[in-house]
């Protein structure tokens, strides 16, 4: 490394970089792939470095790391004590349950204290129906965004480099809301043109809509930054806000909601710059930013995962979509809340706390077993790495089972418990269809929350496009079991087609997550 | 009366407009690609006639498997496209689709590409082409243009003003086809009988693509039908004879001289399966003709498939579709001399696609459900006839057909071979027409078979523009102005007047409902009225007819909650109410209705009664509407909140 050193601490932070991400590089060659892949240009190269082009700085840092002591790391057998390993698998657990907290919070406020941040319990059927309306809308057109500033924010964020970072994430949330705004227009124009439904409604929809597309993208920018309990907090602040406005200062239930949201994206948005602008400061002097990419590059780059995260809500959406369009004697407008399908699907997805720190800890375990196992075994032995972790993923399967079944229970028997205390004032089992609504998504969720532990897997790995056929083709099950199901038997078969969508989510993923499994080797070196 | 306004017809005109566009003329050019070898307006007819086909074909499927809605429809519609893109260019080709859309979208963010410029240079572009297009014309082109244009608007005012100024539907027949429309769409097929239902089908497509009240629909798709036949009928005789000039005088003929013609011009006004049938008679005959005179399959297809479409419509029109299939093929046969191997394919697929169109009768009779009780007496009834009036008019279709028939003996000219199809067409038509003369007592033949006469008279009329024309040569400014100051004449001499059907209610209210319908939320309100009010609500809210009202409600007894209760009596779960009463009932339209109109008249007093006892022992009885004509009576009960709290959230078991 010392041939570098005259050139600056520049320098030597990009050759620790690249060290990072191959400690034994096979040629400049490849010195210069993970150079161009940082972000850095022949013309940046020239200006910062005063080296010709890439080519040349790759060969100078590949010279300077084959002159470096080579230190290879000593990998232990066992590398953390059992109670050590439990902590810290226990640790990564909490922080995948700390994922669905602000869910969690607002199924809680809205079955306990009747409303949520942009939920009431009685509403009327029109602002139900306009503010279901909004929030599938929000999450479907924001999805795509958030996956993106999670996907993009979070390597970043992993390279420590955080002024790129924010203004990365910004950008894609300056689009986002644009985006938004684009679509609400095309709502309103729809509406215009064909008086779908009446302009209260549509305003009442377009006003929750994009706010609540404000919070999503807002809470895009938390999660990369893990301020999942903060945002938490916030949550909790905003729907003590809509109780403080609604039942003190006596505002109607949708103007708090309203103020309320508002609050909420704004409070995560300052955030979220403050976090920023921290770790800003914290960056070491002299040390040159990442460029950013050019906006053809980074919509390449991101597309697969905006198309994942349009397609994830899609998918969870589908069967509500089906529920809420199929025919029946009291159906005024084409598109009209259920409310009692919601609340079997808003009891369900409490099952999905718990497998979703099981998640949480199976990927981080994976990341750093990764890295471990590929020490441990010989160039000789590729099958046997990559036979560990085949087995690796089925113990984790059958770990999710375990919970899975140990959540739905729990929830199950403790929606009992709350019943019978009588604080809901919606009681679930009172009704056939909500129980069996709440029935079959339980099986539903747990199905997707082990497919997603498998699309982790394949992200991991760098691999998203076996995830956007598996997402595709579920959806498609989704849509034709649900859709037939619902036109011959009723809208509430149509939580059938959600089952049966996650049910091909899972195989296939699991056919995918496997089949990649087997070549781990190749597809390791791959996402490198 | 009130709510009716140029604004809300004026709208629902553009939204139907619209509608009728993206699937009739739009979509075709996406799903049906092979149709790129088609010219012209047979390329849009063509893809109209294909699309519809298919479109009934589909919804049948869907509505027997109750899966009919926009979103199967549209569905489907995808997976063809998909299919057939796939076989043009297999998988690659979808790639390449979504690869070059993304090429697009990325050279506009790296600046290679600038929409604003491409857009400006576009538009610049069309500008220049149209501008082109135009000095290339002629002064005969302009003329043409014009008459055309005149012959369109002239036709479309006959038949759509009645529409446009009256909300109340035309004829005793709107209010079955309205309903069967909806029962279409509550996927319900044949509920009254089986009769071919593909009229519903296509209104039912309409509304839901255009969003509009199933009336507006109804009232506005029906006079469409007569300029549709228009259309057909230029194409075909101006295909025929080889010459614009005939197509335009046989559509000024059928479409301006219309009330002249035989047949009840009235019903173009109105909205019937019969007149929406007559459309695809020509085309049926003219691809016939094209397929024995060039031998492509895709005349074949065509053919069977318009053949398919008169029987999915109606069986007068399937009657006719076969008999103009018949002279155009015999026509076909003796003045191009094809092979037997022809005629034998064209007979059997036109047989096959007769098939297709009545394979939903025959299963659902299969499955047991009798006809159509009044379609079936009106079809086989028999009386004693007097053969209809022989006008000078038809006299002069018939000389002209002569006069063209010896020009085409005469060694003429090739393009005057066509007109033996057209002189065939006349001869069938004018057979049935003068039924009675030959013994015939079937009433729907004689009262029905004037409409395919005058079409036919129609196609005769317009060789007097190929007479014209050959006489003029290559002058043929000279023939515009001729034909022109033809149709003008035509029209001094025999003025017209926009048609005026019939109608069986008040225009307010009609005009009432689409208000309640509007202002109210759909299923949340419930009508009282005489029958027509059933088709209305039908779907929309509910209906109660105004006997049952009087006969089975107490006005002095309870009116409970969300409906109105009497002994025994279903709660109707509405929170609203309207009771119409007319001060007068609509004046009798027709004497087929006179025992009816008289029971009418006794339940109208005793309706009359029942709101005064009413409004006596309750107070929540406010008139929502009055005029010279009819005073609407509203009764209002709101939801309580723990009623809309169960609507929310449902109901416990």
């Amino acid at each position: 490394m010392d041939t570098l050193a005259p050139r600056g601490d520049g320098l030597q932070e990009l050759a620790r970089q690249v060290a990072r991400r191959s400690p034994f590089p096979h040629d400049h060659y490849e010195v210069a792939a993970i150079v161009e892949s940082l972000g850095w240009t022949d013309h940046q190269v020239q200006t910062t470095f005063g080296y010709p082009d890439v080519f040349a700085l790759a060969r100078a840092i590949y010279d300077g790391l084959k002159a470096a002591p080579t230190v290879l790391p000593h990998v232990p057998r066992k590398t953390l004590p059992w109670h050590q390993a439990l902590g810290r698998a226990v640790r990564h657990f909490f922080r995948g349950l700390v994922f669905a907290l602000p869910m969690a919070v607002s199924v809680a406020a809205m079955l306990v204290v009747r409303y949520s941040l942009w939920a009431y319990q009685y509403f009327t059927l029109e602002v139900a129906t306009a503010v279901a309306i909004a929030t599938m809308l929000s999450l479907l057109v924001t999805g795509g965004f958030i996956q993106s500033i999670a996907r993009r924010g979070l390597m970043y964020v992993e390279m420590d480099e955080y002024y790129v970072a924010r203004r990365v994430t910004m950008r894609l949330m300056a689009v986002g809301t644009a985006v938004a705004m684009l679509v609400g227009l095309g709502f309103g124009l729809v509406n215009l043109v064909f008086l779908i439904y009446p302009w209260r409604m549509v305003g009442w929809a377009l006003l929750y809509y994009l706010l609540l597309c404000t919070v999503w993208l807002a809470v895009g920018l938390l999660y990369i930054l893990k301020r999942e309990l903060l945002l938490t907090v916030i949550f909790a602040l905003g729907i003590a806000a809509v109780g403080i406005l609604h039942e003190v200062f006596r505002l109607t239930i949708m103007l708090a909601q309203g103020l309320a949201l508002a609050f909420t994206s704004g409070a995560s948005l300052l955030v979220a710059r403050r976090t920023f602008a921290t770790y800003e400061r914290r960056r070491v002097p002299g040390v040159e930013y990442v460029p950013l990419p050019r906006p053809s590059l980074l919509l390449y780059a991101l597309l697969p995962y905006f198309i994942y995260g349009f397609g994830y809500f899609l998918l969870l959406y589908t069967d509500r979509i089906l529920a809420w369009t199929a025919d029946a004697p009291y159906m005024p407008y084409f598109f009209w809340f259920r409310g009692d399908y919601e609340l079997g699907l808003d009891w369900a997805i409490l099952i999905l706390v718990l497998p979703l720190g099981v998640v949480e800890m199976a990927i981080v375990r994976f990341g750093d077993l990764l890295r471990q196992r590929q020490a441990l075994h010989p160039a000789s032995d590729v099958e046997g790495f990559n036979r560990w972790f085949l087995a690796f993923h089925t113990r984790w399967l059958w770990v999710f089972a375990a919970v899975v079944t140990a959540s739905a229970a729990l929830v199950y028997w403790g929606t009992i418990a709350v019943e019978r205390s009588g604080v809901l004032a919606v009681p679930l089992f009172a009704n056939r269809i909500s129980y069996w609504v709440f029935g079959w998504a339980v099986l539903g969720y747990a199905l997707i929350a082990a497919g997603l532990m498998n699309v982790l897997l394949l992200f991991c790995l760098s691999r998203p496009e076996p995830v956007l056929r598996v997402l595709g083709l579920a959806w498609l099950v989704d849509v034709v079991v649900g859709f037939v199901m619902s036109r011959q038997l009723g809208y509430q078969w149509a939580v059938c087609g959600l089952v049966a969508g996650a049910l091909a989510f899972f195989l296939l993923s699991t056919y995918w997550c496997r089949s990649i499994l087997r070549e781990l080797d190749y597809q390791y070196y791959a996402s490198l | 009366m009130g709510y009716w306004s140029a604004y809300l017809v004026g709208s629902a005109l553009l939204r139907l407009a619209l509608a009728w566009w993206f699937l009739y003329l739009w979509l075709p050019g996406r799903l049906f690609p092979f149709l790129a070898r088609k010219r012209g307006l047979e390329r849009w007819v063509a893809g109209a006639c294909l699309m519809l086909f298919a479109n009934i074909t589909l919804v049948y499927l869907l509505a027997v498997t109750r899966l009919y809605e926009v979103a199967s429809v549209v569905g489907c519609w995808v997976i063809v496209f998909l299919v057939v893109r796939y076989r043009r260019g297999g998988y690659t080709a979808l790639r390449e689709d979504a690869r070059s859309a993304l090429g697009t979208i990325l050279e506009v963010l790296d600046g290679v590409r600038h929409p604003v410029r491409t857009l400006k240079g576009s538009g610049t572009g069309l500008v220049q082409a149209v501008g082109d297009a135009l000095s290339r014309r002629s002064l005969a082109d302009l003329v043409f243009f014009a008459a055309a244009l005149g012959t369109a608007a002239g036709a479309a005012y006959l038949r759509f003003r009645s529409a446009l100024v009256h909300p109340a539907p035309a004829m005793s027949d709107a209010y079955v086809v309205l309903a069967w429309m909806k029962y279409v769409e509550a996927r319900q097929l044949f509920r009254d009988g089986v009769y071919p239902l593909g009229l519903e089908i296509y209104l039912s497509l309409l509304r839901k693509f255009s969003a509009l009240d199933g009336l507006l629909v109804l009232n506005l798709a029906g006079p469409l039908c007569g300029l549709l036949v228009c259309v057909t009928l230029y194409l075909v005789v101006s295909r025929v004879l080889e010459d614009r000039w005939s197509g335009l005088l046989a559509a000024f003929a059928y479409g301006v001289m219309g009330p002249h013609l035989a047949g009840e011009f009235v019903r173009q006004a109105a909205t019937n399966s019969q007149e929406f049938g007559m459309i695809f008679v020509l085309p049926a005959a003219w691809w016939t003709y094209r397929y024995l005179q060039g031998g492509q399959s895709l005349d074949l297809w065509l053919a069977a498939a318009t053949c398919a479409l008169s029987v999915y419509i109606h069986p007068m029109t399937a009657l006719y579709t076969a008999l103009a299939v018949g002279t155009f093929s015999l026509a076909a046969a003796l003045v191009h001399r094809c092979r037997l191997g022809q005629l034998l394919k064209l007979a059997g697929a036109c047989l096959m696609g007769a098939l297709v169109g009545a394979l939903p009768l025959l299963l659902a009779m299969g499955a047991g459900i009798p006809l159509h009780a009044s379609s079936a007496e009106f079809a086989t009834r028999r009386a004693a006839l007097t053969p209809p009036r022989v006008t000078p008019r038809d006299l002069a279709a018939g000389a002209l057909l002569g006069v063209g028939c010896l020009v085409s003996l005469s060694g003429a000219g090739r393009r005057w071979r066509g007109v033996w199809t057209l002189a065939g067409l006349a001869a069938a038509a004018a057979a049935l027409w003068q039924a009675p003369r030959w013994g015939m007592q079937s009433v729907a033949l004689a009262v029905r078979s004037g409409e395919f006469w005058s079409l036919a008279l129609c196609g005769g009329l317009g060789v007097a523009g190929g007479l014209c024309r050959g006489l003029f040569g290559r002058r043929e400014v000279l023939c515009a102005l001729v034909v022109v100051a033809g149709m003008a004449y035509a029209l001094q001499l025999w003025p017209v007047q926009p048609a005026e059907p019939y109608r069986l209610q008040w225009d307010s209210e009609v005009a009432q409902y689409l208000r309640i319908a509007s202002e109210f939320r759909p299923t949340e309100w419930l009508i009282v009225s005489f029958n027509e009010g059933y088709a209305l609500a039908l779907g929309r809210g509910w209906h109660m007819q105004a006997s049952t009202l009087v006969e089975e409600y107490d006005p002095r007894r309870t009116v409970v909650g969300l409906g109105m209760e009497g002994d025994g009596l279903r709660v109707i779960p509405v929170p609203d109410v309207f009771i119409f009463v007319p001060h007068q009932l609509y004046p009798l339209p027709i004497e087929e209705l006179r025992q009816e109109w008289e029971a009418r008249q006794e339940t109208l007093a005793r309706l009359k009664e029942w709101v005064r006892a009413y409004q006596e022992v309750r107070d929540d009885m406010t008139v929502y509407y009055a005029d010279h004509q009819l005073v609407v009576y509203r009764i209002s009960r709101p939801l309580t909140p723990e009623q809309r709290f169960r609507r929310i959230w449902g109901e416990p078991p």
